[in-house]
Order: C-alpha cells, then sequence, then structure tokens
C-alpha cells in the first residue's frame, strides 16, 4: 500500500485560483469528484463545511488540512491544492494559509486500511520542515515526488 | 520520565494524528519517553500495553471528545487538555507536566 492509493497527480493543484476558504474547498473537491472518489461535490463540500464549523482545521505554519466524512466519498482521498496569495482560515496561529490538504473519507468499515494511510499522511504533515519542502514545490509532478519521498519514509520508520 | 498519553478529536482524520506525532518528537528533544495511543477514525492504533501504563509516571490525554479506556490509568497522574494544545505546544506541555511531577 503506498501513497497513490489516496493521491495522484490529477488531485494535485500547486496553482490553485481560490481567493477564499469556500472556494478552495469546492476547487479541491472537484479533483476528487472528477478522479471518481467522491459521488457528490455537494454532499462532500457540506461535510467538509460542518466540519469547519466545529473548529480550526489550520494547522500552523501557513498549512490547513479540512476534511470530510461522509457516504459520497468513494475512496479515502487527499486533495491538495497550493495559493500563491494566502487565504483567511482559522488556524491554531491565526495566520492565513498557503498550502490546503482536503482529506476525503468514506464511512465505509472496509476502508479501514485506507484509514489508516489518511492517518498517516496527517503524521508526516506535522513535521515543519516537511511542511517548508512541499510549500516550495513549483509544479505538480515535483510535488508529488516529495511527498512520495517523506511518506514512504515515515512508513517505513513507523513505530 | 515515561508519559503515556491517548489523542483524539471530533473526526479522527487529522488533529488525532498530527498531536501524536508532534507529542513523541517533542517527547524526543526533551529526553522525555512518550507513548501515545492515537484513537480515530481508523479505530484504535498504537494501542498502549499494560507495561507501557505500568512504568508512566503521568498519562497524557489530548483530546476534544470522550476517550475510550480511561480506566486503565487509575492511580496516576491524570493531565487532560485540548487536542489543539499537543499540536500548538508540545514540548511546553511535556515541560510543564515535567516540572509538575518534579522530575
Amino acid at each position: 500500500m503506498n501513497l497513490l492509493d489516496v493521491m495522484n497527480l490529477e488531485t494535485i493543484n500547486v496553482n490553485l485560483q481560490a481567493k477564499n476558504k469556500d472556494e478552495a474547498i469546492v476547487e479541491l473537491s472537484k479533483l476528487l469528484y472528477k478522479e471518481n472518489r467522491i459521488s457528490s461535490i455537494d454532499e462532500f463540500v457540506q461535510a467538509v463545511c460542518e466540519r469547519e464549523a466545529i473548529g480550526e482545521t489550520g494547522m500552523g505554519n501557513h498549512m490547513a488540512i479540512p476534511h470530510g466524512q461522509t457516504d459520497a466519498v468513494l475512496h479515502a482521498s487527499v486533495a491538495v491544492g497550493k495559493v500563491n496569495v494566502p487565504i483567511e482560515w482559522e488556524s491554531l496561529d491565526d495566520e492565513p494559509v498557503n498550502l490546503i490538504f482536503l482529506i476525503a473519507a468514506p464511512k465505509s468499515n472496509k476502508e479501514v486500511s485506507h484509514l489508516s494511510m489518511l492517518s498517516q499522511l496527517a503524521s508526516v504533515l506535522s513535521y515543519e520542515e516537511i511542511q517548508n519542502e512541499l510549500m516550495g514545490c513549483k509544479d505538480n509532478d515535483e510535488f508529488l515526488r516529495v511527498f512520495t519521498q517523506y511518506f514512504d519514509e515515515y512508513s517505513k520508520n513507523r513505530q | 520520565m515515561n508519559i503515556v498519553g491517548i489523542t483524539s478529536c471530533t473526526v479522527g482524520i487529522a488533529h488525532t494524528y498530527m498531536a501524536r506525532e508532534r507529542l513523541i518528537a517533542a517527547g524526543k528533544k526533551l529526553d522525555i519517553n512518550v507513548k501515545i495511543e492515537a484513537q480515530g477514525s481508523a479505530g484504535v492504533e498504537y494501542q498502549l500495553t499494560d507495561e507501557e501504563i505500568q512504568n508512566a509516571d503521568a498519562v497524557l490525554i489530548a483530546s476534544d471528545v470522550v476517550v475510550a479506556g480511561k480506566d486503565r490509568f487509575k492511580g496516576k497522574p491524570l493531565i487532560e487538555v485540548p487536542v489543539s494544545m499537543g499540536i500548538k505546544s508540545p514540548e511546553n506541555l511535556l515541560t510543564q507536566i515535567k516540572t509538575k511531577l518534579g522530575k
């Protein structure tokens, strides 16, 4: 099992056009829909927004990890977006964000191994040096390559 | 010094695991042995062993929801904080616990 089970080149956009949080969530959700990973953009976006209403998903250092868990998620997935102009986001350090990981989690119990993949993904993203390097990636290919490398390394040394 | 703990959050997708990872990393830096059980959407991961709990000087629960199996920690000093604190200031949190326990 590897990172490509939950994301691919098509679910990354390092030149996201979104000007605010809602636009970013919708733009990234569309990538997941196109890749057949969610069955409904509306339903998924609603789940993400409900989660947003509970508390901040901006983790600090200009990175946010919004997420939704709903039946509209067909496969555990993540879409990644980067904006050049930081957008307002409720964050633990009260700073706007540039880097957004939108996580789609299914409700089905059959997907437990994939849910565990998503949990590893969140673990990898807790390291600032990794966040910073991802922030500097110039294109989608580079992003996927760098992220895969860190992810594999983490999985190998997982304790 | 040994600390065991649990991280958990509302949906159990992101905060639970970020807090866990940061607390462990902070422990390494401060020379505190930190073991954390994650109670997330994938169920219980990295479950604490009886031995780890027995050897613990303190128990740290960083969570926004009710965690399972709190009775395992009977008789141990217990610190409860919001999960966000584990993400935001893990080193501070561990240092405070250490000072409180006089270790």
